[in-house]
């Protein structure tokens, strides 16, 4: 079970935007896709469920292509989006209407779609606040009923776009939190950002550059390779960055750390 | 000469009188002399906003006084000069652009402030230098802009009538690592260079501390710390409690230090961070030395 990128190409009114990337995710995995403005992150997101189609190559979800348009809806259903703006996602004025949306819109019986959004909920920890007016929730909190009402039709994966760009400390970690809890339970994750301290957990990151994948690899190897970071505008996390200062100072590492509690360990060691 | 703004115990209540009645502001007092580079910092709902709609009159307090430049907003029945004092960037602001061409969307405040079309033309341009976007052409529209070139024209349009204080709402959101640095290289470069004093808000503390001289904590309505970004990073401890983003190496030596380890936490850039944690490994070094000569 996986979705399959095979050398994607998409133009967008004859311009190239995407050529030639590969990859793959599987279920219970956590795929990081970094790149600055511009480097075509949004559009390979879109094309993951099939809003957009491939101009060449393909995506294949769970073995099915998304450009096959009479299958669209198993598609759709098998792979959420979640965008970066919680305002724009979310349709109803109450939480749990707004969760239910999604799996009303595919035809589910209604006794099922009540215990898809007590799951889809209590997935996001937000069961206590079901009856609340979207309205007066936090972003935090929006973003995570964005990820409910995804749940709740069940996906396989989920794509984040830039996921908490628009939300405070407090919101950001929620967000990542929910995301790893999903993972665990084997929902195959695509995380797109460009504050790579949000990929650290990550158990892949590809790189998007002007279009193309500009390197793949572990977190550890992507997120602490300060050259290919800077060639292409990204910036290193603050704590590798410091692990290499510290390295050349004859402060020796196993790895290089890549969070706060791995660097506090390798220092007290 | 009075302080460029002044806030002498202010309160602000929304919905006054009705069930959703509340106090943004509660008591609030503060005074920000020219060419200060500040941020204001505090959580979802700490009362950001609502300050800074006070520095040029949008909102008025309910007790309490605000003074700018020796003019008391709620008396005066200029706050157009005012406005033009004060020079605010919404955040996204350039959700905000409506002009069909660049020269246009700069010059829209300036021509409703009367200026000669020569004066404009001048001050577009020197605008657009200022802020390095000089190589886009003035005639095109601002719609085929990029984000982050959208972004700085909107922020131009407002530089254009020459503030003397910029507050800026969260110039750095949605923006990509090199665009953050970029305007915020650009922003400074107005404060150190021109005099302009600069107000960032901002839920974040780790890049504006690089370049602020002075940050305000608001939280629930209330100023709860004030000082330069070394005596804030002292009460990490507050910060954190109140989920404000504190820097990785601020949190990491806050870490160490809590186990013990006999370090500062209040550092600003990495480099501090390595020449700290250089001397306590060291100073480690030579404990454990000591201690096997006295065991010998």
């Amino acid at each position: 079970m996986s979705i399959e990128v095979k050398n994607l190409s998409f133009s967008y009114e004859g311009n190239p935007v995407l050529e030639n990337i590969t990859f793959c995710v599987n279920s219970g995995e956590f795929l990081g896709i970094a790149g600055p403005n511009g480097s075509g992150k949004s559009t390979l997101a879109k094309c993951l469920n099939g809003i957009f189609s491939p101009t060449k190559g393909e995506v294949i979800v769970d073995g099915i292509s998304v450009a096959d348009k009479s299958k669209q809806w198993i598609v759709r259903q098998t792979v959420g989006l979640v965008f970066q703006n919680p305002d724009n996602q979310l349709v109803a004025s109450v939480v749990e209407e707004d969760v239910a949306f999604g799996p009303e819109n595919l035809g589910i019986p209604p006794s099922i779609i009540r215990e898809r959004v007590q799951y889809a909920l209590e997935r996001v920890g937000l069961i206590n606040e079901r009856k609340r007016l979207v309205s007066t929730l936090s972003g935090g909190q929006k973003q995570r009923v964005a990820i409910a009402g995804i749940l709740a039709m069940k996906p396989r994966y989920i794509v984040l776009d830039e996921p908490t760009s628009m939300l405070d400390p407090i919101g950001r970690k929620e967000v990542l939190s929910t995301v790893l809890q999903l993972k665990e339970e084997g929902v195959g994750i695509v995380y797109i950002t460009h504050h790579l301290e949000e990929l650290v957990y990550a158990d892949k990151i590809v790189l998007l550059y002007g279009g193309k994948i500009f390197k793949e690899g572990t977190a550890r190897d992507i997120l602490t390779d300060e050259d290919t970071l800077k060639r292409i505008g990204l910036d290193i996390p603050e704590i590798p960055a410091l692990a290499l200062k510290l390295k050349k100072l004859d402060i020796k590492f196993n790895k290089i750390p890549l969070t706060v509690e791995e660097m506090v360990n390798a220092l007290l060691d | 000469m009075p302080s460029l703004i002044e806030l002498r115990d202010v309160w602000y209540q929304y919905n006054p009188n009705s069930p959703l009645s509340y106090w943004a502001l509660k008591g609030i007092n503060l005074k920000i002399e020219r060419g200060e580079f500040i941020s204001i910092i505090g959580p979802t709902g700490s009362g950001k906003s609502t300050l800074i709609q006070h520095f040029n009159g949008l909102l008025k307090p309910t007790k309490g006084e605000v003074i700018v430049d020796g003019i008391e907003i709620s008396k005066t029945k200029d706050l157009k000069s005012i406005r033009k004092k004060v020079g605010m960037v919404f955040q996204y602001p350039e959700t905000q652009i409506f002009s069909e061409t660049i020269y246009d969307e700069l010059a829209f405040g300036l021509r409703n402030y009367g200026y000669s079309e020569d004066e404009i033309r001048e001050k577009v341009e020197e605008v657009t230098k200022k802020l390095g976007i000089d190589y886009i052409p003035l005639d095109k529209s601002p719609f085929l802009l990029s984000g982050g070139e959208m972004r700085r024209i909107a922020i131009a349009s407002i530089l254009a009538m020459e503030p003397e204080v910029f507050v800026l709402d969260e110039p750095l959101a949605n923006l990509d690592p090199k665009g953050r640095k970029e305007l915020l290289k650009e922003i400074d470069y107005l404060n150190r260079k021109e005099s302009l004093t600069v107000i960032i808000v901002s839920h974040d503390l780790s890049e504006v501390s690089r370049y602020a001289d002075r940050i305000i904590v608001l939280f629930d309505g209330t100023i709860i710390m004030d000082g330069s970004p070394r005596e804030i990073f002292k009460n990490v401890e507050k910060l954190l409690e109140i989920s404000l983003g504190v820097p990785q190496i601020v949190e990491l030596l806050y870490t160490l230090h809590k186990k013990g380890a006999d370090i500062p936490y209040n550092i600003l850039n990495i480099d501090e961070a390595v020449k700290t944690i250089v001397k306590w490994r060291k100073s480690l070094g030579n404990r454990d030395k000591l201690r096997t000569i006295s065991t010998s």
